[in-house]
């Protein structure tokens, strides 16, 4: 865990070749979980910190986890939104392509567990009446446990209007090493660094 | 100074009744909030499309059928023309979206001779949202139509929202230019650009506008967390307009805010000669009222 020293120091440490936590080949990735009495469940979120622009593989690797924080957190077979501006598949925009690429995976039981669909807009993804009035037939429609955004841009919006205008809990923590890391925001309030401890222990 | 949606409905000038000319009016989805801008006396409808639909529509909500002037035509992409033209020509000054696709309707504004939008101009969306946890109205783009602005682009969006943020009577808008972290970055090239954009327009607009980017929604919007992580910035968590990276970033911080910190919304085309307004489905009666009312304040005449 992070306590007062310079992220920069803190994943130097992590990230050391011969004495670090992060396996060759690891991909280093931050989770966020939030709750708030406005969703009628846990939402697992990534990535909002830690990787800029992930690439396919990286996305994949991501949603693996995700799914994973869900299930260690008590849902048997999570539901994945992979999120995009719209749910039209558009050859144009990466994000489209990639989501579409990673829900076919997810179809083919490609991965052990875990139910995904994209591309997904946010209020599709966690809004029953807008995926109905926009007719999208979706098994994770309205009912998403985790949500993958396309770039931190994204991600880092989606949390810090959660915690901004929504007044989410949340609890939060770095996986892909051999242990999980947690890496508090000077702006967390204590009770979110208590639930990133509880997280991290879950996932150890 | 308008400062919530609601200080439309007070402030507008009812004496010049503007002109909404609707697209395939028969939607069911947004002919009570065209009514209601209709009774309360900012608009005359022209529903233009099938008539026998039109008249329908209007029995199934039990509205009164003097409210509306119908216009009748043979398909979606003639009622699209036609609606345009009336705009063009000044006898609407208001395009609405009804029952038709989003392509046929853009395609009808995009046209070069006959369409609204002047050569040269940038087609881009504002969305003016109102949240409870905010101290004032906030202005967005571009969350629904350029999925990733370039340069010339994010400045023309600037530009658009100092036009409309004026007529807010907003006289010196703080504009933030939002990213992830405010830190530039070359692994986040959104960050390079606002440094960019940001010395331009402190250059050329400085005395009309606020403007600080890279900014993280925090920096943006609460001065707690500017105190907090210490960050000078004259955006200062009292920003007016907030410009996305990409449409994704955009349409999250909306369809997040408008969900989950249950926001309203009015919302419009811009770069266009006149208002055009071009809501979504799930928008609200509400939302789409005030989305009428916005383009009322827009109007030209």
């Amino acid at each position: 865990m992070k306590g007062l020293i310079g992220t920069d120091k803190y994943m130097r440490a992590i990230l050391d070749k011969e004495k670090g936590l992060l396996p060759p080949g690891g991909v280093l990735t931050h989770i966020t979980v939030f709750e708030t009495d406005q969703y009628h469940k846990l939402l697992v979120a990534g990535d909002v910190a830690v990787i800029p622009k992930p690439d396919l593989k990286q996305k994949i690797i991501i949603a693996k986890y995700l799914v994973k924080t869900a299930q260690v957190l008590g849902v048997d077979n999570p539901k994945l939104a992979i999120i995009s501006a719209n749910e039209k598949v558009n050859p144009k925009i990466e994000s489209c392509v990639d989501a579409s690429i990673i829900s076919k995976m997810f179809d083919r039981k490609q991965f052990k567990s875990g139910i995904a669909d994209g591309p997904l807009a946010l209020d599709v993804a966690i809004d029953q009446e807008s995926a109905k009035i926009k007719n999208i037939d979706s098994p994770v429609a309205g009912d998403a446990d985790c949500l993958l955004f396309p770039n931190i841009e994204c991600g880092n919006v989606f949390y810090k209007t959660m915690t901004k205008f929504v007044k989410a809990e949340l609890g939060a923590v770095v996986v892909g090493a051999n242990a999980p890391a947690i890496l508090p925001s000077r702006g967390d309030n204590e009770i979110s660094k208590l639930y990133s401890i509880a997280i991290a222990s879950l996932l150890s | 100074m308008i400062q919530r949606l609601e200080d439309l409905v007070t402030k507008l000038d009812k004496s010049k009744k503007k002109g909404l000319a609707v697209v395939c009016a028969q939607d069911t989805n947004t002919i009570q909030a065209i009514a209601k801008a209709a009774q309360d006396g900012f608009i005359t409808p022209y529903m233009i499309g099938c008539k026998e639909e039109i008249l329908k529509t209007i029995n199934h909500f039990s509205l009164p059928r003097s409210l509306f002037e119908i216009i009748e035509t043979e398909d979606d992409v003639q009622a699209a023309s036609k609606a345009v033209e009336l705009v063009r020509n000044g006898d609407a000054d208001i395009l609405m979206k009804g029952l038709v696709s989003s392509s046929t309707y853009l395609k009808a504004i995009l046209d070069k001779e006959k369409g609204l939008l002047p050569e040269g101009n940038v087609l881009s969306h504002l969305t003016v949202i109102e949240l409870p946890q905010y101290h004032k109205l906030l202005f967005l783009s571009d969350v629904a139509v350029i999925p990733f602005p370039n340069y010339q682009q994010k400045s023309q969006m600037i530009k658009y929202a100092l036009q409309v943020t004026k007529k807010f009577g907003i006289s010196q808008p703080k504009i933030s230019l939002l990213s992830a972290t405010e830190k530039p970055t070359d692994k986040i090239p959104g960050t390079l650009e606002a440094t960019e954009l940001k010395k331009e327009f402190i250059t050329n607009y400085g005395d009309e506008l606020i403007i600080d980017g890279p900014l993280d929604v925090f920096l943006s919007l609460d001065q707690e967390s500017v105190r907090i992580k210490g960050v000078p910035t004259p955006v200062n968590g009292d920003a007016d307009v907030l410009i996305f990276p990409n449409i994704e970033a955009g349409n999250i911080f909306y369809k997040g805010s408008v969900l989950l910190g249950k926001g309203k919304i009015a919302a419009m085309l811009v770069g266009t000669n006149s208002p055009v307004i071009l809501t979504s489905r799930s928008d609200t009666t509400e939302s789409k009222y005030y989305s009428i009312l916005l383009g009322c304040l827009m109007a030209k005449r």
